[in-house]
């Protein structure tokens, strides 16, 4: 997997997972299922990286790898150029990495018991020490910058719609002046049109200040647009990567090639078609898992 | 509204359009506070115990008579202006020996609780975040703890500390602990998963403050609802030792020792058994009922009850030209009544928030049609109205609601109970949460065949079964029916919940998101699987969805709603050749498309 980084080689890598493998012990006869298997790839400031894949694929636990919520069984994880495989989650502040994330489910994402100023002063107070006062400014900025009304700090999650809680969850993140997002599946549970919103904010983001972002995702339709790099998982292995615009339009794998002709769009005349297509696609992909 | 806001929080589910549901989270102080006002018989215990135990501490200013004074020539007379509670068989008045007797009750329930609480919420917080290890010991501890018979203990203990409350109170709490415990640490285990406190972690934050901030608060609900009942088992245990003469000494008067002396003079006198018991079994009483108010806000056991709807008064409103009936683009309704016939429909919840506003639409047999919208569009409203599924604070009227030509406005949840299932089908977006986990596929899908061709012998049941996993295409059938839901894959489990849909041969299927949750390549199977039911049993399918891509695969005619009305219906190569409506064509920019950007 060293092909991971062919184009970028001249930009420094910020964070790199190399060889990585993770098993999951299974209950009783120690039968062990292998989440991720000899996965690779870096991530580049300002880059948005898609890492696709449906359910089980492994996508998510190397968003967890990333966040250090999961040890690898085998490989190394390096940030900047030193070796953090075993900098344990506590270590990773103090240590100086700045890894935060953005997860799925904004319901369950904010603590529904503290109001939104305490739940984006924590991060802020424990990371930088700043007074009281200084946070509090911080946060006003915040809300601003992710376009959630002055008063929101004041108020429980409860009162606010899913979107407008995926926000909070950015500015969450953002507190800390992340170099690395891990955004898992930010919009799977939003309105197309908070969606694009989101997908519009965090790429403003990206570009203004300059953070990587690994992009989550099931869907092959969103990374098109919003990422630069594509890289596709089957059961924990790598099946396909390059920029999004080769992934999407020229798959050269036939799991990716079933993936991509999965996807519907929003025309049916195109649609009639594409469903001729994946129908002599999946008894392909059907044939060749069949031994 | 969202019916499934708490229990079953599945952070893997990928849930779409859930509504805002302000203020329903009943896991901040304030709103526990709400809950129990708003809960009569929970508010009215708070205000009797509160009322009890602060005249109890009152009663050196308030109690008429010394508690200790003795009047013989006025001993064992009933209530009387003098004596509201009467005298004992020693002329004590019972009134103000009860507002004293009260204080040893209550400190012996405030020792005991604080030693449970002290003992079972740190260990269960331990127990429950501290990794495997911690667990299994503190978990044995606290099996050990409820294991030990604790009358037994408090006697021994009272054999040391004789006439005194603290002690054996102290061990009562500790032991009962265990329970507490337990709760504690399920609550824990569950709360650890929440992604909140992995943000925590991420951004962090130690252990100890991960457990004060994110832990203690959704910890707090169930320790109290735990802590009220142990302190009527407190108050009632206390009163049994009372009775034994085991608390205070006497002539001090404590709840348990008026009683055992209201025993002694039982034949004589049973007025007196009256006041002391009565105020041990009310006040035993309004603590279990304030539990039960903590524990219903906490759940916030709101209940899906179905109601009827009401035919509306007010006059039909001009429906825009474009979408009169479903007459416009089909040839087979001008002949055929339509499967799903709705005029006027509204819904409204609780003081005024409007779901529906004036919705009518009709589908005709053998046609896929998209309801389409955004949360708070009312897609999924009008839908659960149409089977009567509403919670039971939704105001429903409408012009016409008509299931196969049957008029359901006015049915009781009798009537719509026989139709749905037979009529009306309705699979949902969360196959997996849809089957009961504790039973195999089959004897699911075995109970909806009895229950809609009750004629059957076992064998034609069973073949019946088979029957219809073969037409939701799943692989083995025979294998299937032994299975349980956590053993399916999220498409395997819609596919069951279509088989369970269709067991009653239904003329309409109601589709929820039905592939939200679903991966693309098991969401294009089950388009696929709903085609070919549409094609080989004609039926009629309203898919209630968000995604204008997965409309554009399957449905041929689209109705799309925002705010409650229909603002464009169209039939679907239309619709996305030409939308007319700026919020559809909003909608289709705002889809994402791989073909394009």
């Amino acid at each position: 997997m060293a092909r991971s980084r062919d184009a970028a080689d001249a930009r420094e890598d910020l964070l790199e997972l190399d060889h990585i493998t993770v098993r999951f012990r299974g209950r009783g006869r120690g039968a062990s299922f292998t989440a991720v298997d000899d996965v690779s790839l870096a991530l580049h400031p300002g880059e948005v990286v898609g890492l696709v894949g449906e359910s089980g694929s492994g996508k998510s636990t190397i968003g967890n790898v990333m966040l250090g919520l999961v040890k690898p069984d085998e490989g190394t994880i390096t940030y900047g150029g030193r070796d953090i495989t075993n900098v344990g989650l506590r270590q990773r502040h103090s240590a100086g990495i700045n890894i935060q994330a953005i997860f799925q489910d904004p319901y369950n994402s904010l603590n529904p018991a503290l109001r939104i100023g305490e739940i984006l002063t924590e991060p802020v107070r424990l990371r930088t020490g700043a007074s009281r006062r200084d946070a509090s400014e911080l946060i006003r900025g915040l809300l601003e910058r992710v376009d959630l009304p002055a008063d929101a700090a004041s108020r429980y999650p409860s009162s606010f719609s899913g979107g407008q809680r995926q926000r909070i969850a950015i500015a969450r993140a953002l507190s800390v002046q992340p170099r690395v997002l891990v955004c898992d599946e930010p919009t799977s549970a939003l309105d197309v049109s908070t969606q694009s919103r989101i997908i519009g904010l965090l790429s403003e983001l990206r570009d203004e200040l300059g953070v990587a972002l690994l992009f989550i995702t099931h869907d092959l339709a969103l990374t098109r647009s919003f990422a630069n790099r594509v890289i596709v998982l089957e059961r924990g292995r790598v099946v396909e990567e390059g920029t999004a615009r080769q992934v999407c339009d020229a798959p050269t794998n036939p799991y990716t090639q079933l993936l991509i002709a999965s996807v519907p769009v929003p025309d049916p005349q195109q649609q009639r078609e594409r469903r001729r297509q994946r129908a002599a696609l999946a008894s392909q992909v059907a044939q060749a898992r069949t031994p | 509204m969202t019916i499934d806001e708490v229990g079953l929080a599945d952070p893997s589910a990928k849930r779409v359009g859930r509504e805002g549901s302000a203020g329903s989270e009943g896991s901040s102080l304030r709103g526990l506070v709400a809950g129990i006002v708003g809960r009569p018989i929970a508010f009215g215990s708070a205000i009797f115990l509160i009322a009890i135990i602060l005249a109890c501490l009152a009663a050196p200013l308030i109690a008429p008579y010394d508690p200790l004074h003795q009047n013989l020539s006025e001993a064992m007379m009933l209530p009387s202006p003098a004596h509201i509670l009467g005298t004992d068989d020693l002329g004590r008045d019972v009134f103000s020996r009860l507002l004293y007797g009260g204080q040893p009750a209550f400190l012996g329930v405030l020792v005991g609780s604080l030693a449970c609480f002290l003992v079972g919420v740190p260990l269960g917080l331990v127990a429950g975040y501290g990794g495997r290890k911690l667990d299994s010991v503190i978990s044995a501890v606290g099996d050990l703890l409820l294991s030990i018979p604790s009358i037994v203990v408090i006697l021994a203990i009272l054999a040391v500390f004789n006439h005194n409350i603290a002690a054996p109170m102290a061990t009562l709490g500790i032991l009962t602990s265990g329970g507490l415990l337990r709760v504690v640490r399920a609550v824990t285990l569950e709360a650890r998963d929440q992604l909140y406190v992995r943000a925590a972690k991420v951004s962090g934050l130690g252990p100890f403050r991960i457990l004060f901030r994110h832990i203690l608060p959704a910890v707090a609900g169930p320790a109290l609802v735990q802590l009220g009942i142990f302190a009527g088992v407190a108050l009632t245990l206390q009163a049994g030792l009372g009775f034994l003469g085991l608390d205070v000494p006497p002539p001090n008067p404590s709840w348990g020792n008026m009683i055992g002396e209201a025993a002694h003079v039982i034949s004589n006198f049973p007025w007196l058994l009256v006041p002391s018991g009565g105020i041990v079994a009310l006040t035993t009483l309004a603590f279990g009922l304030l539990s039960d108010g903590v524990h219903d806000t906490l759940s916030n056991a709101r209940k899906a009850i179905s109601i009827g709807t009401r035919r509306s008064t007010h006059a039909v409103r001009g429906v825009p030209a474009r979408s009169q009936g479903a007459g416009a683009d089909s040839e087979a309704s001008t002949v055929e009544a339509p499967v799903l016939d709705i005029a006027d429909l509204r819904v409204s919840f609780g003081a005024g928030k409007v779901a529906v506003a004036g919705v009518s639409l009709a589908c005709s047999a053998g046609e896929i049609v998209g309801l389409v919208g955004e949360s708070g569009s009312g897609k999924s409203v009008t839908s659960l109205a149409c089977l009567g599924l509403l919670p039971g604070n939704a105001t429903v009227t409408a012009q016409r609601l008509a299931v196969n030509g049957v008029d359901v406005i006015g049915f009781s949840e009798r009537q719509f109970r026989d139709i749905r299932g037979s009529e009306i089908g309705y699979i949902s977006q969360e196959p997996m949460s849809s089957l009961d986990p504790s039973f195999t596929v089959g004897s699911i899908l075995r109970e909806a065949v009895r229950r809609h061709e009750p004629r059957l012998d076992r064998r034609q049941r069973e073949q019946r079964v088979l029957q219809l996993l073969a037409e939701v295409q799943l692989p083995s059938p025979e294998v299937t029916v032994r299975k349980y839901s956590f053993e399916l894959s999220g498409g395997m489990a819609q596919r069951v919940c279509i088989a369970l849909a269709l067991a009653g041969r239904p003329k309409l299927l109601i589709a929820d998101e039905p592939t939200t949750a679903l991966d693309v390549t098991v969401q294009a199977d089950i388009l696929d699987l709903l085609r070919q039911l549409r094609d080989r049993e004609r039926l009629t399918i309203v898919l209630v969805t968000h995604d204008l891509a997965v409309v554009a695969d399957i449905c041929e005619r689209v109705i799309v709603l925002q705010n409650g009305k229909v603002v464009e219906q169209a039939s679907t190569d239309d619709l996305f050749s030409s939308p007319q409506h700026d919020y559809t064509k909003s909608l289709i920019a705002a889809t994402p498309n791989i073909l394009v950007a």
